[in-house]
């Protein structure tokens, strides 16, 4: 096996164990304090606002496939999230819209809004017709531009990967003068998010919104496996800086995939 | 039966899938090969199956407005409906029936959809724009530290800048290559030790939200 190989197995390795001792301390009872996170208190509100306004809620998946490796990860939170948000979309008899251009997706969107609604007693509140299929990215702009015209959402939720039809959603958005909550771990369209959303995720923080709104302690438990592991990081990253400026530059290469 | 059909078959067929990839990339075998091969054959045969879904949404929302020929929310909004099926029809029918890289197919796709992409997408070129100059207004000590950094970029990206100034270029490129880089590379790494965790919290079954539980 190759030496990249090697440290890469040493990673995940690490990654797997720092994953167990967060899960042990949760079993020896210390469950870690998340931080708070605005954006995912904040989904009440845009959803209450909706409700005060009598309009649907807008939440569209970005437009990574999910068959992406960064697509993956960041469709899985968002569903999570979707859900979590449905629950209080039932509660004050909301409608969620949804809409993506990855067909794979929605049978993802059509399962979670159905058993989120239908676990909330409020089944009716869902059809299929609720989820838009887009065929591009472009067509996906333009449909945005169609959903807030005639449907006019409260809010608009953007959570995920978002690609470049992020200033283009934000814009519309914006100037429909719906509510926005925005993440995006895809970074060049993080500061498109900052700017313009009422409330934002920057970078791992959505990777971090599940298991802050999920009641589960040994999911919370793992974002303390997650510092952790970034505490080495970024010992290796001094180690390796310490390393290149005195002329040693295979431990770069062994860090690099 | 429905929890095991809705959650354990999905959570231990991704478990396995998870753990023969991991096998094909750090123990490599033929076996582990072939199977990680099917695996991904078998995505994009589930890829092209959800595309008739993705028809299916899209007839599901258009087909009611056509027969009712409704005027909600526009004026003659049935008649955008029927445009809308009989453009995808069009696009099924020849695609499937003299391919994707027929001259008909081509002359269809680079007529009639490549003209209004290119629009839109130019469009978009003026949201973000209007997106800088929200970005652009300084509210806070915070607001400032991004935006005076962002202006001297501005002046070092247009050709004018250096030459009426030459103190930008290295100013720009110091900006670049260390500010830009050393925030960028924060970024990526927090980014892709989050996917890592989130991955492994899928599939260990701590991450289930893609399939919703009440419980969660």
């Amino acid at each position: 096996m190759a030496v990249q190989n090697v440290v890469a197995l040493a990673m995940l390795i690490l990654t797997c164990v720092s994953i167990w001792y967060s899960t042990y301390r949760v079993s020896q009872g210390k469950i870690p304090l998340i931080r708070k996170l605005p954006a995912m208190d904040a989904l009440e509100e845009a959803i209450a606002l909706c409700a005060e306004k009598g309009k649907p809620a807008w939440f569209p998946l970005g437009a990574a496939p999910i068959d992406d490796p960064q697509g993956t990860p960041g469709h899985i939170i968002t569903l999570s999230i979707m859900g979590y948000t449905t629950k209080f979309a039932a509660d004050m008899g909301v409608k969620i819209l949804s809409g993506t251009i990855r067909t794979p997706l929605i049978p993802m969107l059509d399962d979670v809004l159905t058993e989120a609604y239908r676990a909330h007693g409020a089944p009716e509140l869902h059809a299929l017709e609720d989820i838009r299929y887009f065929p591009s990215q472009m067509a996906y702009i333009a449909g945005n531009d169609t959903v807030h015209k005639y449907d006019q959402p409260g809010c608009q939720i953007m959570l995920g990967v978002w690609w470049a039809e992020t200033p283009a959603f934000c814009e519309i958005a914006k100037r429909a003068g719906a509510f926005i909550i925005g993440g995006t771990d895809y970074i060049e369209n993080v500061p498109y998010l900052v700017a313009f959303s009422d409330y934002s995720l920057v970078f791992e923080e959505l990777y971090a919104a599940s298991a802050y709104v999920s009641d589960d302690p040994y999911l919370k438990a793992t974002i303390f496996g997650e510092d952790l592991m970034k505490f080495l990081l970024l010992a290796l990253a001094f180690i390796g800086a310490i390393a290149m400026a005195a002329g040693f530059t295979d431990f770069a290469k062994w860090l690099a995939m | 039966m429905s929890v095991l059909y809705r959650r354990q078959i999905p959570l231990v067929l991704t478990v396995f899938i998870v753990l023969v990839v991991l096998v094909k990339i750090f123990i490599p075998n033929p076996m582990a090969t072939y199977w990680s091969v099917m695996f991904q054959q078998w995505s994009s045969l589930a890829t092209g199956v959800s595309v008739g879904l993705g028809v299916v949404a899209l007839l599901s929302f258009h087909v009611p407005r056509i027969m009712r020929m409704e005027n909600e929310p526009i004026k003659f909004q049935w008649f955008y409906s029927i445009s809308t099926v009989a453009i995808m029809l069009i696009f099924i029918v020849v695609g499937l029936g003299l391919g994707s890289n027929s001259s008909q197919y081509n002359w269809l796709y680079n007529t009639w959809y490549a003209p209004i992409s290119g629009l839109i997408c130019f469009v978009s070129a003026f949201y973000s724009v209007t997106a800088v100059y929200r970005a652009f207004k300084i509210r806070s000590w915070e607001g400032a530290a991004l935006i005076i950094p962002a202006l001297l970029i501005f002046l070092y990206d247009a050709p004018i800048g250096p030459y009426l100034f030459p103190p930008l270029g290295p100013i720009g490129v110091y900006l670049f290559s260390v500010i830009t880089a050393s925030a960028f590379r924060a970024g990526l790494l927090s980014v892709g030790l989050g996917m890592v965790f989130i991955m492994i919290r899928t599939v260990i079954g701590k991450e289930r939200g893609y399939m919703y539980e009440e419980e969660m």
